[in-house]
């Protein structure tokens, strides 16, 4: 007797898609809709974790656009620690699709806010990346010219963008009330001092998120018609939750419904990707544990494994890094308290040092 | 008599020149473990002992890094009163360079976005640059040494300044392009100062003292007045109206000026 089921492929069962299949190459796991080839410009911004996902195609000699290099004179731990590198510009993290939209919207006004700054002992901070200035800078007018300087090399990024990558790392963020302005981290953290008056909490949803996604996408092809977005949902759990929930339940509500939309995006337009990183870490099949002793940070094989598969999918891989990847240095609890357990710029994770 | 001991590279000859031309005049008994280039690299402190570990290019058939003349082979440490330090890559020269490309909104010629992009410099804050700077100095030999000498004894560590180029750099076709465009962009005189900020706090924190150079002898912020230069006649130089110049190297009459301000120095601490 036929059913829906008797003519699907062996993916599409779990048994076979998953339980018995090979758990480092996912075969069909990803089957990308459209290609990058080895010429494509590629643009990534996202949380955390799409530092991973630039450094793995860089190590490919994909051509990773980067509009905001560190200058010649500035290499190695110093470039990182002021945010160059890390991704396509010198935007740091970006954890909500809210920020990015309203990034892009600053970009295509030209828009510096004066409001968007804190003060930290007579150094300025731009509110709306922290952290790549650690030391805050001197003056606000250095804040608004550098930021000027920024939102000048992003046009010339997104104008030649082929596929843009985003990792979609947060739903929970903090609101500047007066400007109406999500911020990447909340006030006190890096800078700036937490008033209920003037920032408040806001754990964006479903129908939220996929709103600005879209706008994202509007957005994004005004300035680059044509141009490909690849969404992945980091698989990094929250540090901690200003939602008043367990930070168990409000990670699985954060991951699920990036997840999700992530998911719903890619069902409406051909161009726009799903990247089931997330899937591949946190998956419950897997034969070794993904993260390490913080349930936090994920080893660095399996981000290996991850990108692997991403670049085989394209066709894209060279070095074999993935197969080489030496085991996990095991960490004790004693580096897990000092949080020195990767080696991402992330600010996010400063909350958790915070802990009273 | 002051007993002092002088480390350093081919800018300790001014001060060499200097003690010669004016014996008796500057009270000190100097001895000097020199080297030219980065001769001294492969010096070492063992109970504290400074040596120079300088090779012999006769030996090595490396032109450039041998010992320069009237160099001692090794210092006992506690013998001396004073350490003082020259040259040895801790200079204007490895600052210069960090401003080719960078601007900071404090400079006039990338005073905001729009004129950094006009004049090709890449705005960045004040901190980076710093930063920037700080760590090329910091790496530089002379602050090993410094550093090194500082973990071995007590006595003052004075660190003269390097003389600035003369303005002879600014002669078309040298490798000096920096300055060219330094001095084209009229920044001379900010990056001279914040040199001069930058080494005396890097000097103050490893608890050494920096000399800075005499008012007088500098020329348009950025450069060291040539009179102060002619006549070092150390190859390689250049020929300017048909005279010979180095514009790298102070002379005897440098020399001379550093030593006042070293003596008035010693006086205070």
């Amino acid at each position: 007797m036929k059913n829906p089921y008797s003519d699907l492929p062996p993916k599409a069962f779990w048994k076979t898609g998953v339980v018995q299949t090979d758990k480092v190459h996912w075969p069909e796991l990803f089957v990308p809709k459209f290609t990058i080839s080895a010429n494509s410009a590629v643009a990534t911004a996202g949380s955390c974790f799409a530092q991973r996902i630039r450094q793995a195609l860089a190590d490919e000699e994909m051509p990773i656009l980067d509009v905001e290099p560190a200058p010649a004179a500035v290499e190695g731990d110093l470039a990182r620690e002021f945010g160059y590198g890390l991704h396509s510009a010198r935007y740091g993290n970006i954890y909500t699709p809210r920020q990015l939209l309203e990034l892009l919207q600053d970009m295509q006004k030209d828009a510096v806010h004066k409001a968007l700054i804190w003060e930290r002992d007579g150094r300025y901070v731009d509110m709306l990346r922290p952290n790549v200035e650690p030391d805050g800078c001197a003056s606000v007018k250095e804040v608004l010219e550098l930021r000027k300087q920024h939102l000048a090399r992003l046009r010339e990024l997104f104008e030649t963008v082929d596929v843009f990558v985003f990792t979609l790392g947060l739903t929970e963020a903090w609101i500047h009330a007066p400007t109406g302005r999500c911020l990447p981290v909340a006030p006190g953290v890096i800078a700036g001092e937490y008033d209920p008056k003037l920032y408040r909490f806001h754990n964006f949803t479903h129908s939220e998120l996929l709103k600005d996604l879209k706008a994202i996408r509007v957005l994004l092809r005004d300035i680059r018609k044509g141009v490909k977005i690849i969404l992945t949902t980091s698989p990094v759990p929250i540090t901690a939750t200003a939602s008043g929930d367990h930070a168990l339940n409000a990670s699985t509500y954060t991951k699920s419904t990036l997840r999700s939309v992530a998911g719903e995006m890619a069902m409406k337009f051909k161009d726009v990707d799903y990247f089931p990183g997330y899937e591949i870490v946190t998956t419950w099949a897997r034969e070794n544990p993904a993260y390490e002793a913080n349930q936090r940070s994920i080893r660095p094989e399996v981000v290996a494994h991850v990108m692997a598969v991403f670049l085989d999918a394209y066709g894209l891989r060279k070095t074999g890094a993935a197969d080489q990847a030496e085991p996990a240095k095991i960490h004790d609890d004693a580096e897990y308290l000092e949080g020195h357990d990767d080696d991402l710029v992330c600010e996010e994770i400063l909350i958790e040092a915070l802990q009273k | 008599m002051t007993r002092a001991l002088l480390i350093g590279n081919s800018h300790v000859g001014p001060y060499l020149n200097a003690l010669k031309h004016a014996e008796g005049e500057v009270a000190l008994d100097l001895d000097c473990i020199a080297a030219f280039g980065d001769g001294l690299e492969r010096y070492t402190i063992e109970d504290g002992v400074f040596c120079g570990n300088i090779l012999d290019p006769k030996v090595t058939g490396r032109k450039g890094k041998g010992p320069f003349p009237g160099s001692e082979v090794r210092a006992v440490l506690k013998d001396y009163d004073v350490v003082l330090l020259t040259g040895l890559r801790f200079s204007i020269f490895q600052v210069i360079r960090v401003f080719r490309d960078l601007g900071l909104v404090t400079m006039d010629s990338s005073r905001d976005y729009a004129t950094a992009a006009e004049n090709g410099v890449t705005l960045v804050s004040e901190a980076l640059l710093h930063r920037l700077i700080a760590e090329r100095l910091s790496g530089s030999l002379m602050m090993q040494i410094a550093r090194d000498i500082r973990a071995a004894t007590d006595a003052p560590i004075l660190v003269l300044a390097q003389p600035r180029p003369t303005r002879q750099v600014l002669v078309e076709g040298t490798r000096f392009e920096t300055f060219c465009n330094a001095e084209e962009r009229g920044e001379g005189d900010f990056v001279s100062k914040t040199y001069e900020r930058l080494a005396q706090e890097l000097c103050a924190g490893i608890a050494a003292h920096y000399v800075p150079q005499p008012p007088g002898t500098i020329d348009g912020g950025m450069f060291t007045d040539t009179s102060y230069m002619m006549g070092t006649l150390r190859p390689p130089f250049w020929k300017k109206n048909g005279r010979p110049v180095d514009f790298r190297h102070g002379n005897a009459r440098y020399g001379a000026r550093m030593l006042k301000h070293v003596a008035r120095e010693l006086e205070t601490l």
